[in-house]
């Protein structure tokens, strides 16, 4: 018998188009909005679920400065990555009770040419502490290189190059480029990586350029200046912990840093992901309640339409709940159509807006690909969802047509 | 077996009462051929709803087999004219999106009958009426004649005791309705199937045992025919 409604339901949807399909719309944008919404912040969480997986929940990164939002220069700061390099004692914090390991990086300007190239350019350049790449490994998991090798602890005016600056300077493996007028040998060449991935504090590692970082103490003379720490939590510490520790010890020494967590950042993203959520999820209810009235609206015009015949299918043995049904599966399957197209539209338009969205929230040095998620759960709840939401807004409408008296309904014209 | 006590139908319209029948006695035998005659508002099609059962009466009783039907409930009255009555109406009331066979299927939808089965029936009884070869036309591709042929098709589907037939030839040519009449006549001598017709055209009438002529809301005259001699 239901088999049978939805039989009939359809064949009615189907002589109605023009109407039928305006209503259909009305729930389309609706669900689009909020398939989209879903998508784009399902897609964003894994995102940073995923940075800092590969990173290491256990590494809290440690910025010179008071606050790591403000670059010390005034320069953009954490993401933009404006690090200029401060004295740090780097030996305190190692003995701060249960960090397990400290790495470093140095990140200066420098102005590099070569050979080949005409002119020259200055560029960031990142010295890398000791031990640093081997054990921060998620850290640097975009640190895979192409042709030649990576440093070794003896090694000085060396460098290993991302691969599309290698092709800018026009060098390879085994040829010199000159950094602050000192010749560095290039040893390595990066594999190209998907524009917009790289790591905190390095950006673009196809334009990166790294050295040991001793080859940029001895250019500017000065020792034990880093512009990043990477340390490590020993095993059941509350990393949490650990950072405020850290943060107390140096400032106590007089050199104050900041720190960020991986819990940290996934809670700083889920806030701005949670507010920007709740605007677009307002809006969206809003589009989906324009969308139920639009099916009511519909379904009431469609019973007053359809008047005499449902007192013809009246005269013919429909009990009220076969016309109830009959009004309510209609509508349902507006709703249904709505919804699936919804989720096709909102597929494309969350594909399409969260490269948008993932460079307007500045994900890019965070690993970048904030693509949208679509889980079956999401699918299969907003087909789901639509088809009551369409039900529901047949009921009154549904139920009007079903206490119709068969005689008046005969006679109406 | 149809009886009617006593019967009165009045509609209110705004604040006006109109009686459309006023106590009127009615007896119709199993497998009687009746034509109902009378002027317009004479309250013929206010009679057939309710010996269909659509409508219930504000006095008296209509009895349908000893069962009073304003003692039962809407869901009983909709079993009672699925099973037992079909209507024929003037305008044949086909569902203008649903196809001829799924047309004359709808009625067996309501009583559950399965899928292949009732489609197996209404082809048959389509073929009966002479519309094998109309199944799939929506009634707008129907002419007026075969639209109604379909309608019979489906009061038939259910196999009623009881058709009700209001102005079946009402909008008919001389020979689609002669067509009309020739199955109702075969339906009633071989199925003996209560036929009761409202009819304008006493060319129509003849074909009934019993002619019944209403003014006013009540029986006015009855005659007898010559035995449906047509
Ligand atoms: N649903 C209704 N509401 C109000 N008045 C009605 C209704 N049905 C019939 N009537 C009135 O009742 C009277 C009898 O109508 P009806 O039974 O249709 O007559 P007939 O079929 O003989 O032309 C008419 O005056 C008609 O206007
Ligand atoms: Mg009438």
């Amino acid at each position: 018998m239901l088999l049978d409604d939805f039989d009939l339901a359809l064949h009615n949807i189907r002589s109605r188009k023009l109407r039928s399909w305006l209503t259909v719309l009305g729930i389309v944008i609706g669900v689009t909005a909020v398939v989209a919404l879903i998508a784009i912040g399902q897609g964003m969480k894994r995102a940073v679920e995923r940075e800092f997986e590969a990173i290491g929940y256990d590494t809290i990164i440690v910025f010179p400065g008071a606050s790591f939002a403000q670059g010390p220069g005034g320069g953009p700061g954490f993401f933009g990555g404006g690090l200029s390099p401060q004295a740090l004692n780097l030996d305190a914090l190692r003995q701060v009770p249960q960090v397990a390991q400290i790495g470093y990086l140095r990140i200066e300007t420098a102005m590099v040419t070569s050979a080949k190239m005409e002119g020259q350019g200055f560029l960031r350049v990142t010295g890398l502490g000791p031990g640093v790449k081997e054990n921060f490994g998620g850290y640097f998991r975009f640190f895979v290189l192409e042709d030649g090798r990576t440093f070794e602890p003896d090694d000085h005016f060396v460098a290993v190059l991302g691969n599309r600056l290698a092709a800018d300077l026009g060098v390879s493996v085994g040829d010199e480029i000159s950094v602050d007028n000192q010749s560095f040998k290039v040893i390595g060449v990066l594999q190209p990586i998907e524009q917009g991935r790289g790591g905190i504090g390095f950006g673009n590692i196809n334009n990166a350029l790294f050295v040991p970082i001793k080859a940029l103490e001895a250019l500017n003379q000065d020792e034990g200046k880093v512009s990043l720490v990477l340390a490590k939590a020993a095993k059941g510490a509350k990393v949490a912990d650990v950072a405020t520790r850290i943060k107390a010890v140096m400032s106590r020494l007089g050199t104050p840093v900041s720190t960020v967590t991986a819990e940290e950042i996934s809670q700083r993203v889920s806030g701005v992901l949670g507010a920007i959520q709740m605007t677009l999820a307002a809006i969206a209810a809003i589009s989906l309640l324009v969308g139920a009235v639009g099916v009511m609206n519909t379904m009431y015009t469609s019973v007053l339409e359809r008047t005499r015949e449902i007192g013809i299918l009246k005269a013919i043995g429909a009990k009220d709940g076969h016309i109830l049904s009959l009004f309510l599966i209609e509508s349902g399957l507006i709703g249904l159509i709505g919804g699936a197209i919804g989720i096709l539209c909102g597929v494309a338009l969350s594909s399409g807006a969260s490269g948008f969205i993932t460079r307007a929230l500045a994900f890019g040095p965070l690993g970048g690909g904030a693509g949208a998620e679509f889980s079956p759960e999401l699918i299969i709840g907003t087909l789901i969802f639509s088809f009551v939401l369409g039900a529901l807004s047949g009921v009154l409408p549904a139920r009007q047509a079903a206490q119709l008296r068969p005689v008046e309904a005969l006679r109406y014209e | 077996m149809i009886k009617l006590e006593n019967v009165a139908r009045v509609y209110q319209m705004g604040k006006t009462l109109v009686p459309a029948l006023r106590g009127l006695n009615l007896e119709i035998a199993d497998g009687e051929f009746v034509a109902i005659m009378g002027p317009s508002g004479s309250g013929k099609s206010t009679l057939m709803h309710l010996i269909g059962a659509l409508d219930v009466p504000n006095q008296g009783h209509v009895l349908l087999d000893g069962v009073d039907i304003a003692q039962q409930n809407g869901n009983q009255l909709a079993e009672l004219r699925g099973k037992k009555v079909g209507f024929v109406f003037q305008t044949f009331n086909l569902v203008p999106t649903l196809s001829a066979l799924k047309n004359v299927e709808l009625p067996m939808i309501f009583q559950k009958v399965p899928r292949r089965e009732r489609y197996e029936k209404a082809r048959r009884l389509l073929e009966q009426v002479g519309l094998g070869d109309r199944l799939h036309h929506k009634p707008s591709e129907l002419s007026g004649g075969e639209c109604q042929r379909v309608a019979l098709a489906r009061a038939l589907a259910n196999d009623p005791q009881i058709l009700l037939a209001d102005e079946p030839t009402g909008n008919l040519d001389a020979e689609s309705g002669e067509q009309i009449m020739q199955i109702l006549k075969k339906l009633n001598e071989e199925k003996k199937m209560t036929i009761i017709v409202v009819t304008h055209n006493p060319d129509v009438a003849r074909y009934a045992h019993r002619i019944i002529r209403m003014r006013y809301g009540q029986i006015e005259e009855v005659s007898h025919t010559a035995q449906g001699g047509a």
